[in-house]
């Protein structure tokens, strides 16, 4: 005799009617819907460690990146039926198809597997009775459940209402299965029957409630069809190990059986059906107490009868998740959405993280992980719980390995190390400062990763391609391909240089541009010392340095002060990394650029000056031109903008005044004739101007002020000059210049 | 001839409504309550009844925020709505207590020189003098008599009141009594009361609920219209509406101007285009739903009597300019702006442009 039970994945009225209907059954076998070469870890399922929610990892031996998790709860009915059965000592077996012959069934070239096979089918395959609920209605559907199931006398009839119930809808869809389910449910089929076979006399199958129907009917189909069916699969070797998992994986993750969207109101309705709606909003408050907001007792009972009364209203007997929100915003909450995201998190999915027992063995990118810090020499930063900092020669091969992995374990979220300041910097010098720090909950964060590759290497790439796919943001991008680099993940490359140059060729933005300009020139760079292929990348500069240089003197027209002086940055900073790149051409058009702009009246005064300044430190303007349009603008009437100019033109360096007197004239001239009225109003730009500059040089601009003009060429004193002395240093000087 | 009422009470305005409504009711009814809370909502929201009739639209938005709001009166919790003017808050309130009371003229306007008497009861002092404090003395408050009859009262813009007025009505909400120290007596409420209160969140100088009153309501936040259909829809109902009480001819409200106009407000609202393309200038006005209800029946009535009957993009510049410009210094600026960052360049917008320079 055998009695199919057919249950809705994670649901916990499901969970707690097969719990009733199985006692009563007090079956001698049990076969559970889960892939059959997952059944080694069951040994593990009644530790005392090993607590909900947890996954079994099912992946292939020889490439690991092919994985599967089955994750469980507690109000999992798989999770009650395997431990109701192991408890009563009665034989408990898994019959889905096994999961090294659905590797080998789907193998697809670089994919990353780690999908259940419901994953594959349609939503009303995978959970028909949610189908069924929202016909009838329901947008909760364990309400559905508890409405339609749970006043039932006999719980044996619940089971048997499912069944019908799918029979019809199979019947009614008329539906082709894929090759996959008509495989697995052969295989359902197979075990069943080899259970049968074996002697047993009371078996309960527990499967989803879509399979009921062609295991209930087992003599429609022939066990020679079936077998025919299975017959030459080949398969892969598999391992099968326990890992932790969280309600937040369960809510949102994808790849397994049906997704659960509130894992933690699930888990309350299995503990606690009967008061559930005054045991959630008492939380709720409790919640709200701690962060901060009023919220007593008397709130959680009215919240309970608005949310009682509301389902009344809606022809529901029991409110849902919706009814209860609503009615926890109007009266905790006052009626605003923003304080119930506060508490929205914990009271419906929940923080709950699992444990295994520290005797099972590891997820595939942990053990990468760990033989690669192993490698790295890193296992005693690994191993202890104190920050402890470390500097890598990245000329070194094990440091430079060492570096990757940090890298890469950022780029997947888990920040094991973090570079010291100044190091982010010195993208060119062999030397990485590392404040390296492990913490428990990586550990997690590596599993979650599980589902971007299981090396860390592939993990880190897969993500980054994947993020880069989903970026626009230019600026972003770019950030990406600094990663790689420092990553080492060049085979990315391709996929982020053609990104970033999508998203840089539909950018009229030159800012945006030039912002990715300097990262890009510091990858340049930087890929020399780690001999990274950045031929791509340098292709794009070549592409970007004359948009720029184009685009420049036209983007910073009729633009105010504050906006100017973001602008003011960004042109410091180019100038800075075109000046590395070390290419005539380059900089001829980057100089060309700085002359349109210093020559643009609409263009923000402070830019024009700063142009000037720097054609003039590159000796493409000569002292005289400079003189002339240093005059020719400090004679505007608009007394700010030139102050403006003036501010751009001195930056950085005042020494330019002291060693070149007839600038220095016509600055002072200028100050001189500034009306009374307009000098407050252009003393802060004109103290911003001069306060960058260092004691001395202030100083000694102090000192020329005092002195009469004429007097200023004979400055440098002459007398008490001791030529005996002067000399004394130039060998040491000649040393240190190399030139000797 | 006889006089025409300007805008008859819900009550009296849907009587038959609510008389169907009643007659084809079957689920139950809280005690004092005219219709089941389904057939409130049905009232509020619409729809076709069983024998044909047609239930006007009341209110159109979120059918589950209607139900909360209803769901709450069941429940002896009293309603807040709140929102920022020109939601429907004072309809929605009126139309509910009309449905549930039969009476939506149990009304108090909350406003800043408003005494406790307005709230709990006050004296008729000739006879207070005459006669000594008795029952014939008491004058009683809205609130009061809905507590005495189990009926709905409504509080309008209860943050304009002061606070330690507000408080009067704890007691009231909580313990459902009003005491009357002076004749040593109370007035306890009877089964059906309840309040409904609306509030403005948008207007500065308001004065915050303390928080024993807070508790004693359920808010329920009106939103602005989710889309721009919904927007053009309950404008152009609402201003059929009004026009025909206004004696304006019945002509079919221009909806392409009506989407214009709707179009222009959730701009200016939102700070950004419909496309959400371009960044707009924020102005200080309000801009809701009524306004722009507002701004069509006056362009609307000037059509009817200055011009050919037809509503034009002249007639909607002058209310439009009005409804926008509300604060002269910065509202101008940005209902300038607007005219030249957006509406000049969009086609067959040419002549609003043209009408709203030249107001300017």
């Amino acid at each position: 005799m055998y009695k199919i039970f057919g249950i809705r994945h994670h649901g916990p009225g499901s969970a707690s009617s097969l719990l009733k209907a199985l006692h009563d059954m007090e079956p001698d076998c049990i076969l559970v819907e889960a892939p059959a070469d997952a059944e080694p870890a069951m040994a593990y399922m009644l530790h005392p460690e090993l607590i909900p929610p947890v996954a079994m990892l099912v992946y292939d031996d020889k490439d690991v990146s092919k994985a599967a998790y089955l994750p469980f709860a507690t109000f999992s009915p798989e999770w009650q039926a395997i431990q109701f059965g192991l408890a009563q000592g009665s034989e408990v077996r898994f019959m889905d198809l096994p999961m090294s012959l659905q590797f080998k069934l789907e193998e697809r070239k670089g994919q990353l597997k780690m999908e259940m096979p419901d994953e594959r089918e349609a939503p009303i395959v995978r959970d028909p009775m949610g189908y069924i609920a929202r016909l009838a209605g329901y947008t909760d559907s364990e309400r559905w459940w508890e409405a339609t199931f749970e006043q039932t006398e006999n719980e044996a009839n619940v089971f048997e209402a499912i069944l019908q119930l799918n029979e019809a809808l199979r019947a009614e869809l008329n539906r082709h299965e894929t090759p996959l389910t008509r495989l697995r449910e052969a295989y359902m089929r197979k075990i069943l029957r080899k259970a049968i076979k074996d002697g047993y006399e009371k078996i309960a199958v527990v499967c989803g409630a879509w399979h009921a129907p062609v295991l209930h009917h087992l003599n429609r189909f022939t066990q020679k069809n079936d077998n025919a069916l299975l017959k030459g699969m080949k398969k892969v070797k598999t391992s099968v190990t326990w890992i932790p998992w969280t309600y937040r994986q369960l809510a949102f993750q994808s790849g397994y059986r049906s997704g659960v969207v509130s894992p933690a109101w699930y888990e309350l309705l299995f503990d606690n059906r009967v008061d559930v709606v005054a045991n959630w909003m008492s939380k709720a408050a409790v919640l709200l107490r701690q962060a901060g907001m009023d919220a007593s007792a008397a709130h959680a009972v009215e919240a309970t009868r608005l949310a009682m009364t509301l389902a009344a209203l809606r022809q529901q007997p029991i409110p849902g998740l919706p009814e209860m929100k609503e009615a926890a915003i109007a009266v905790f909450c006052g009626g605003h959405e923003t304080p119930w995201q506060l508490i929205a998190d914990e009271l419906v999915i929940g923080h709950k993280v699992g444990e295994v027992p520290g005797d099972i063995p590891q997820a595939a990118l942990q053990k990468d992980m760990e033989t690669r810090i192993r490698s790295a020499r890193l296992t005693k930063f690994y191993k202890s719980s104190e920050p402890q900092t470390r500097t890598l020669d990245l000329r070194k091969p094990s440091n430079l390995d060492a570096s990757h992995l940090l890298h890469q374990l950022r780029v997947i979220d888990i920040y094991f190390g973090t570079t010291l300041e100044n190091s982010e910097t010195e993208l060119g010098t062999f030397k990485e400062h590392w404040r390296l720090h492990w913490q428990p909950d990586f550990l997690l964060k590596l599993i979650s990763a599980g589902m971007w590759g299981n090396t860390v290497r592939d993990a880190a790439s897969n993500k980054l391609v994947k993020t880069a796919n989903d970026e626009i943001a230019l600026e972003k991008l770019v950030q990406l391909a600094g990663s790689a680099l420092l990553g080492g993940m060049p085979e990315t490359f391709s996929t982020l240089s053609k990104r970033i140059e999508d998203a840089a060729a539909i950018t009229k933005d030159v800012y945006s541009l030039m912002e990715a300009l300097p990262t890009l020139v510091e990858i340049v760079r930087y890929g020399d010392t780690r001999q990274t292929d950045i031929d791509s990348v340098q292709v794009l500069i070549h592409q970007l340095i004359p948009r720029v240089a184009v685009g420049l003197p036209g983007a910073v027209m009729n633009i105010d002060e504050e906006w100017g002086r973001s602008w003011f940055q960004l042109i410091v900073k180019n100038n800075h990394a075109i000046g590395l790149l070390n290419s005539k051409d380059y900089q001829k058009k980057w100089n060309e650029a700085l002359e349109k702009l210093m020559e643009n009246k609409a263009a923000q005064p402070l830019l024009r000056g700063l142009a000037c300044r720097m054609l003039f430190d590159r000796a493409i303007l000569s002292k005289g031109k400079v003189a002339r349009e240093m005059s020719f603008v400090l004679s505007d009437t608009v007394v700010m903008d030139a102050a403006l100019w003036m501010e751009g033109f001195l930056y950085g360096s005042g020494l330019l005044l002291v060693h070149n007197p007839s600038l220095w004239y016509i600055l002072d001239d200028w100050i001189s004739g500034i009306p009374d009225i307009s000098f407050p109003e252009l003393l802060p730009v004109l103290r911003r101007a001069f306060s960058n500059f260092t004691g001395p040089e202030r100083a000694k601009l102090l000192s020329l002020t005092r002195q009469a003009p004429g007097e200023m060429t004979t400055k440098v004193p002459t007398t008490d000059f001791n030529q005996q002395r002067a000399k004394l240093p130039l060998p040491t000087l000649k040393l240190l210049l190399g030139l000797e | 001839m006889a006089k025409e009422i300007l805008r008859p009470h819900a009550e009296d305005a849907f009587a038959k409504e609510i008389a169907v409504l009643k007659e084809l009711d079957k689920d139950p009814r809280p005690v004092n309550w005219e219709l089941s809370p389904r057939a409130v909502v049905t009232y509020i929201l619409g729809g076709e009844l069983e024998d044909g009739t047609n239930i006007s639209v009341k209110y159109y938005g979120n059918r589950r925020l209607v139900e909360l709001a209803v769901a709450t009166l069941v429940t002896d919790r009293a309603l807040m709505l709140v929102g920022i003017p020109g939601t429907a808050k004072t309809w929605l309130s009126e139309h509910l207590s009309a449905a549930i009371s039969g009476n939506s003229k149990l009304l108090v306007q909350g406003t800043s020189g408003l005494s406790e008497e307005n709230l709990r009861y006050g004296w008729n002092y000739a006879r207070l003098l005459a006669e000594g404090p008795t029952n014939k003395a008491l004058v009683p408050s809205p609130v009061m008599i809905a507590m005495q009859e189990g009926k709905v009262a409504r509080v309008e813009e209860l943050t304009r009141i002061p606070s330690d007025v507000q408080d009067a009505l704890i007691t009231a909400l909580s313990e459902k009594i009003i005491p009357i120290p002076e004749l040593n007596a109370e007035v306890q409420a009877v089964a059906g009361f309840n309040l409904i209160a609306t509030a403005n969140d948008r207007d500065r100088g308001i004065n915050e609920l303390s928080s024993a009153l807070r508790r004693r309501f359920n808010t329920v936040v009106m939103p602005l219209p989710a889309s721009l259909e919904e927007e053009v829809t309950i404008v152009k109902e609402r201003v059929a509406q009004i026009g025909q009480k206004m004696g304006l001819p019945e002509q079919a409200a221009p909806i392409e101007e009506i989407k214009r106009l709707v179009t222009i407000f959730r701009e200016l609202r939102s700070g950004k285009t419909e496309d959400g393309r371009r960044k707009i200038k924020i102005p200080s006005s309000t801009l809701s739903t009524a306004e722009a209800i507002s701004v069509v029946n006056n362009g609307q009535a000037l059509a009817t009597h200055f011009g050919d009957g037809v509503i034009e993009a002249k007639d909607i510049a002058a209310g439009l300019l009005g409804a926008v410009v509300k604060d002269v210094s910065q509202d101008r600026a940005a209902w300038e702006e607007y005219l030249e960052a957006v509406v000049k360049d969009r086609k067959g917008w040419e002549d609003i442009y043209e009408a709203s320079k030249e107001l300017l």
